[in-house]
């Protein structure tokens, strides 16, 4: 059985879909990436042992219209999970993030910017790839994405990018009048497609396996290629 | 952008790079001392040196490890243990390393060999020093070498052998993965530590320079990724993005206030061609003015008799630094065409009559137009400066707060009786035909009796009341508009009817034939007003009240002839 497109129009005040060679002060690529886009599919329905979600097209219907953000932001991450438990569990003291009274050059806090997206909307399209073993179960998949998402329903708020920057979404009727994308056309070269390797099932530790693909908008509207396709450029350990 | 960028920079060579170079050290044949050399302009106060463009550039990484210098072109205090750290144990081991290096580049390049023998001399080293010394040379200017009428440095015999030395250096320090490259896609071994872009020292960044692509902290890194493997980017590619960014900030970089602006065209375009020239310059010493020049343009190529232009594509990039990085803060690319075609509107839209009536003031210079919302050119934010470039390159909307911050400039010049300042006048304009549903109405350069909004007519009326106390009582020192400009202009309602009715005082005081012209004048704007006199004023219905004003008091003073002649 062929997957169902399934379709969202999802709108929000900022997105930033960072460029990951100006991650540090963060610049958005004007369109969202393929693994952005998954990153709202999974929000409202993920099953990543049963299927992944193949994100097919990206119709933008705001121009993008860039802002500029600066923000104090702290040098140091938040330790592993394992570690974070061991503190719940008072087996350690908790260590504080310091943003100040610290000399360590590495620690401490920053002033970042970040060029954003504002004012964005986009209706976004994907397939439901069910993994083997469990493709006899593609229209229940279908149809449980299809409830949860015209209830509004989601596992996380879906983000454009990043956590801060909320993703709104309603679920467009199969029989829904088509978008109206904004006429941009325009080649943006090299994008991320995915930080994860798409062929296999993934783990919560799996390592990066960072994947690109040659971009252009026509019309307003950005055709993904599928992760199997050579379009993509992968990790291909065979051409190293 | 990377891509752009590597494209502009044409085919480099990792382990070169350009660097001004003030000083040689001058030996004969025989390699012995003859002298120090000044290169470059001696003349200047801040003379740079001379630019050597193929100069050995040792990675960052690797003279990180320590104890690392770079070959044939170094500081004064490595090559010749010069100044108060000479004695320093870490500028001595720099300085073996240095001599090591032409030691062994001897072998392909004899002449190296005898210099590194010149530096073991101390008896020459110390006339080396003396002479630095005679000639106040600083201990971090860099030093070459010139042996006869050439320079080492400037020679290819060493070129292989450096290529071979540096790679085996940097292979100790690699230790990535094979991953896609970001700019060609191809699988590349990461470069870790990417070189530094310098010239952004003005705009926040630091004099040693500045990393556009660096993840030294922990919060900068993702999914266990190291270093520069979070953007994977090779080697070349990272050597050709620097040498494209140094060459387009040393050469033609703009700084407008905290930001710097750089641009580029996909295929050459003469300097007498560049819109984005004219942008920066606006009419300034110019015979034809910007806006003409770009219109002329414009038709030349809507017309075909220029195709090469029209096929050609621009890219533009707004740089600072922030505490070792280089901040993108903005990335445009398109059409020539289109640029040119955004040039001429924000020309057009600037355009307003000159405050002395009669003639289109001079088009204004960009910085002029971002003057224009300030008391000082200092107290200009970055982003701003950065938003207003592309609103000029890309034909943006123009943002509110630049019309706010205009408005209170332009109200402390009418109150202070300063002359008028064109940009701001201008930019109030252009505010108004940009904006979504161009709040503006019909809008032009001057006056325009037509308008439908009443706030721009009330501004009028207060012109010509302005006028008409001046003609009745001559210099009165604080007059109407020193004291009811900012009241009418936020509370017509409340202000222009009095006004209005205490005018008759100053009717009374003209010659009938003036005074039935000023009446007439009152009575027609009073007419476009109706019963619509506005209780408050919003910003933008003020700041048309103002455009009004000076529109008003611009067609008072156009003589009569050049009204005749359609100015």
């Amino acid at each position: 059985m062929k997957p169902k497109d399934q379709a969202l129009d999802v709108w929000g005040d900022f997105a930033c879909f960072s460029r990951p060679e100006l991650k540090v002060e963060r610049f958005s690529y004007p369109v969202p990436t393929p693994s952005a886009v998954r990153g709202i599919y999974d929000a409202i329905y993920c099953k990543p042992t049963e299927f992944r979600w193949q994100v097919t097209r990206i119709e933008i219907l705001n121009p993008p219209a860039y802002i500029a953000l600066r923000r104090n932001e702290v040098k140091d991450k938040a330790p592993s999970e394992r570690t974070i438990l061991r503190w719940m569990d008072g087996k350690d003291d908790p260590q504080p993030i310091l943003a100040d009274c610290t000399d360590d050059p590495n620690k401490g806090r920053t002033q970042r910017q970040t060029m954003a997206l504002k004012d964005v909307r986009y209706r976004l399209h994907a397939e439901i790839r069910p993994w083997s073993g469990f493709e006899s179960r593609l229209q229940g998949m279908e149809n449980q994405f299809r409830r949860r998402a015209a209830k509004g329903k989601c596992i996380y708020q879906p983000y454009f990018g990043c956590r801060e920057f909320p993703a709104y979404f309603e679920l467009v009727d199969v029989d829904a009048p088509p978008a109206e994308p904004i006429s941009l056309t325009k080649d943006l070269g090299l994008m991320l497609y995915d930080v994860f390797d798409l062929s296999r099932p993934g783990k919560n530790d799996d390592k990066p396996s960072i994947s690109l693909f040659r971009t252009k908008v026509e019309n307003g509207i950005l055709d993904v290629p599928h992760y199997e396709s050579d379009a993509v450029l992968k990790m291909d350990w065979k051409e190293v | 952008m990377l891509e752009q960028l590597v494209k502009y920079a044409g085919p480099t060579k990792p382990g070169f790079a350009p660097k001004d170079v003030r000083w040689a050290i001058v030996c004969d044949k025989q390699s012995k001392f003859l002298g120090v050399l000044e290169l470059g302009d001696a003349s200047l106060k801040k003379n740079p040196g001379r630019t050597f463009s193929t100069c050995p550039e040792l990675d960052q990484n690797v003279k990180q490890a320590g104890g690392k210098s770079d070959f044939l072109v170094d500081t004064a205090e490595i090559v010749a243990l010069y100044g108060s750290k000479a004695t320093d144990e870490k500028i001595k081991v720099k300085h073996d390393y240095f001599v090591k290096l032409l030691q062994n580049a001897g072998k392909v390049m004899p002449e190296l060999r005898k210099l590194a023998n010149l530096l073991d001399d101390s008896k020459a080293m110390l006339k080396i020093q003396t002479r630095l010394q005679d000639l106040k040379v600083k201990p971090n200017e860099k030093v070459t070498f010139k042996i006869g009428d050439a320079f080492p440095v400037e020679s290819e015999a060493w070129h292989e052998w450096w290529q071979e030395f540096r790679k085996r250096e940097v292979a100790k320090t690699s230790h990535g993965n094979v991953m896609r490259c970001f700019v060609t896609g191809n699988l590349v071994k990461p470069k870790e530590v990417h070189p530094k872009i310098k010239g952004l020292s003005d705009v926040g960044g630091r004099s040693s320079g500045d990393v556009l692509i660096g993840f030294d902290k922990d919060a900068f890194r993702s999914y266990g990724l190291q270093q520069s493997a979070n953007a994977a980017v090779s080697e070349e590619a990272a050597s050709a993005y620097r040498a494209a960014l140094n060459d387009l900030i040393k050469n033609y970089g703009k700084r407008l206030a905290g930001a710097k602006v750089v641009h580029w065209f996909k295929e050459k375009v003469p300097e007498e061609d560049n819109p984005l020239t004219w942008l920066e310059q606006g009419a300034e010493a110019e015979e034809l003015i910007a806006q003409d020049k770009a219109r002329k343009l414009l038709d030349s190529i809507q017309s075909g008799k220029r195709p090469k232009l029209a096929d050609n594509h621009y890219y533009a990039l707004t740089l600072s630094g922030a505490s070792g990085r280089v901040m993108v803060r903005d990335w445009m690319e398109g059409q020539f065409e289109e640029l040119v075609g955004n040039v001429c509107a924000w020309f057009d839209d600037l355009s307003i009559v000159h405050r002395y009536g009669g003639t289109l003031a001079k088009s204004p210079k960009f910085l002029a137009v971002l003057g224009a919302t300030v008391r000082e050119l200092d107290d200009l934010p970055a982003p701003f400066v950065s938003k207003m470039w592309r609103v000029a390159v890309r034909g943006e909307p123009i943002p509110q707060f630049a019309l706010a911050q205009t408005l209170a400039r332009v109200k402390v010049d009418i109150i202070q009786d300063q002359p008028f300042n064109h940009a701001r006048m201008g930019l109030m304009k252009a505010y108004h035909l940009r904006k979504k549903g161009n709040s503006g109405g019909d809008l032009k350069p001057y006056l325009n009796e037509e308008h439908p909004n009443p706030a721009y007519h009330c501004g009028r009326l207060m012109a010509v009341l302005a006028r008409l106390q001046n003609a009745a009582l001559g210099d009165v020192g604080a007059g109407v508009v020193q004291r009811y400009y900012a009241a009418a202009s936020a509370t017509p309602a409340l202000v222009l009817g009095r006004l209005t009715r205490t005018s008759q005082f100053h009717l009374n005081k003209l010659d009938p034939g003036l005074s039935y012209w000023f009446e007439e004048k009152i009575a027609g704007i009073w007419g476009r007003i109706e019963d619509n006199l506005p209780t408050t004023l919003s910003l933008e219905e003020q700041s048309l009240f103002a455009l009004g004003y000076y529109q008003q008091l611009a067609d008072l003073r156009t003589k009569k002839s050049d009204k005749q002649r359609g100015g």
